[in-house]
């Protein structure tokens, strides 16, 4: 248990220090390229804090990879790794890692909608011009498609300038709908005058009605796009399932590499698994960021199958 | 790290990524040299902490200690100090302004020429300006069009759109559909057999020049206020990087017996931080108030220096 607990409060040791020290150093990238912004300074500090943050939630499996390089350095260096290799198989290794592991697992998830969330949180330091200026609402199925538009919000008044629907079936624009003149009502924006096209003609409305529902969910984000289709949503979950499997892969596999029985070897060259760590790293990367058009699916699961082996031929070796 | 995150956020920008990340990887790494200058003093700083630690480990530093002189040890650290400086300066002055145009240049024709593949999820967006719904592509053609254009609120539906790239222009042909407009001018519907639609370069994003596209000299004799300040800022910089050379020199061969020096690292370091925070706001001052003058500048951020460097040399006494 003692070797257990001292891996454990050495890895968040070093995974603390890696944190601030990078921190550190994005942290000044960031408020050298942001003293430009047209803000007062505790924003600019703000903004510069948040933005370093950013670097992270980009890419999260960075500050493992480094702790880990680093906290291999530090047990070799005292030789602490080969008694550790004494006492504990791989798979106890392993174990003792989980909870870090899984807490980068979650936030590397995460990463999209922690994103957005800072970019919420930026958003209110700086004066954007666009900001707020665009909102798209579609639901593309096979046949059928709608599409609403809100510009130039105002979030504070929660004001819509303009609001525009246009239904499409079979490439054909079925109904189409335009206001200007509206007015918050709760989360409800309610259309005092509108403009209908209908099957070719076009008519003037007078009448009061509730065009658009649940509007803060839309305007407090700095996302512009909303889809709605269900259909790509249940495509994307398979997907999602996938990627799941993908990262918990390569957060296995550092952490094998990283543990397995050759580290011992003091002759072992570190620049060697330095690399090995970071090309895999890098395939991780590409792979997360490509999206095909065609066979994606079958794309991302051979990607998975790639790291699958990798992890396999590990734990044969070990 | 910083030139990964610059990759995954070009690719962010357009949504999509295929075979060309190869190159946007090359041009971001083209900008590499003019981001990694007002980092130089902290790695050499955060290097020096690495050196202690490695000698300070393997009990290196006591052999070191009993067969070389503390001016033998100066000597050769200065060799490798005036080293270091000299690659900053060349890569400062000469290096990161080159890559930089090139980089900025590479950048913009990536996004001006939607250059990153096909867009996932079937749609893509320029801006605010148009976004396009498609069921399929082949080459620069898209299939099953619904189109928005902002501008006078324009709603499109067509069997497909060709996009063709000039020099100048970016144009959106589509084919065969019908183009409802909506605002308070216009209300009407058109059904064409060809419709194009085009995005001058004025529409498109310009390249302005930055203050990485100067070197220090050009950056100081520049016309516009805060550019000269960014060029009186990288010669701070340069000051502080002397400084903190100074400081590393002390740092690499501070032996404490059996101790762990983290508590005196970080205390330096975070020196340094508040300085660049310090500094930072002295340049934010000078830029937005006339009341503070370059000379100020100079003596505070020297008077401040000078004081982090014997606070850091007490610290590691």
């Amino acid at each position: 248990m003692i070797i257990y607990r001292y891996i454990l409060n050495k890895c968040i040791k070093t995974i603390f220090i890696c944190f601030l020290s990078s921190y550190s150093i994005f942290f000044i990238f960031s408020l050298v390229g942001n003293l430009n912004e047209n803000i007062s300074f505790l924003s600019i500090i703000l903004l510069s804090l948040i933005n370093s943050f950013q670097i992270f939630v980009y890419i999260p499996s960075y500050l493992i990879i480094l702790s880990l390089i680093i906290l291999l350095i530090l047990l070799k260096s005292k030789n602490e790794l080969l008694i550790i290799k004494e006492y504990l198989s791989i798979n106890r290794t392993i174990i003792v890692f989980i909870p870090i592991i899984l807490f980068f697992i979650i936030f590397d998830l995460n990463k999209n909608h922690l994103n957005e969330i800072s970019n919420n949180i930026k958003s209110k330091f700086i004066i954007n011009e666009n900001y707020n200026e665009l909102k798209i609402i579609y639901n593309k199925d096979e046949n059928k498609e709608n599409y609403r538009v809100l510009k130039n919000i105002d979030t504070k008044e929660t004001k819509i300038g303009e609001y525009l629907f246009f239904n499409v079936q079979n490439q054909k624009i079925t109904l189409a709908e335009y206001n200007i003149n509206t007015r918050p009502i709760g989360d409800k924006i309610i259309s005092q005058e509108s403009f209908h096209y209908k099957d070719d003609n076009f008519a003037n409305f007078l009448s009061k009605e509730i065009i658009f529902e649940n509007i803060f969910y839309y305007i407090e984000t700095t996302k512009k796009y909303f889809n709605l289709n269900k259909k790509q949503n249940k495509k994307n979950s398979i997907i999602n399932l996938n990627q799941y499997f993908f990262i918990s892969l390569f957060y296995l596999i550092t952490t094998l590499i990283i543990f397995k029985k050759k580290m011992v070897d003091r002759n072992l060259s570190l620049t060697k698994v330095s690399l090995t760590i970071l090309t895999i790293f890098f395939y991780y990367l590409i792979i997360n960021e490509i999206h095909l058009n065609n066979y994606d699916l079958i794309f991302q699961l051979i990607s998975t199958l790639i790291l699958l082996t990798i992890f396999f031929n590990l734990k044969k070796n070990e | 790290m910083i030139w990964i995150s610059q990759i995954i956020r070009i690719i962010e920008f357009q949504y999509s990524i295929s075979f060309q990340i190869v190159e946007v990887a090359i041009t971001t790494l083209m900008a590499l040299p003019s981001f990694i200058n007002p980092l130089v003093p902290y790695l050499v700083l955060l290097g020096s902490f690495m050196i202690n630690y490695k000698i300070s480990s393997s009990n290196e530093i006591i052999i070191y200690k009993q067969y070389f002189s503390k001016n033998e040890f100066k000597k050769i650290y200065q060799v490798i100090i005036i080293f270091i400086f000299g690659i900053y300066l060349i890569n400062n002055e000469f290096i990161s302004k080159n890559f930089y145009e090139k980089y900025k240049n590479k950048e913009l024709e990536i996004r001006n020429n939607l250059k990153l593949g096909s867009p996932a999820q079937n749609e893509f967006h320029i801006d605010d300006i148009i976004s396009i719904f498609f069921d399929s592509k082949l080459d620069e053609s898209f299939f099953n069009i619904s189109a928005i254009i902002f501008k006078d609120n324009q709603f499109i539906t067509s069997d497909s759109v060709e996009i063709e790239l000039t020099k100048e222009d970016l144009n959106l042909v589509f084919h065969n559909g019908e183009r409802l407009i909506l605002n308070q001018n216009e209300k009407s519907k058109t059904i064409f057999d060809k419709f194009t639609f085009t995005l001058s370069d004025k529409k498109l994003e310009k390249l302005f020049m930055d203050k990485d596209h100067y070197n220090t000299y050009e950056l100081v004799k520049h016309s516009e206020r805060d550019f000269r300040n960014h060029g009186h800022n990288k010669i701070v910089n340069y000051i502080l990087l002397i400084i903190v050379s100074l400081i590393a020199q002390n740092i690499v061969f501070f032996y404490k017996n059996k101790k762990n020096n983290i508590f005196e690292f970080s205390s330096i370091f975070l020196i340094f931080i508040s300085i660049q925070i310090i500094n930072s706001y002295l340049v934010y001052t000078l830029n937005n108030f006339n009341f503070f003058g370059l000379t100020i500048y100079y003596i505070i951020n020297i008077i401040i220096m000078v004081s982090a460097y014997m606070i850091s040399l007490k610290i590691i006494k």
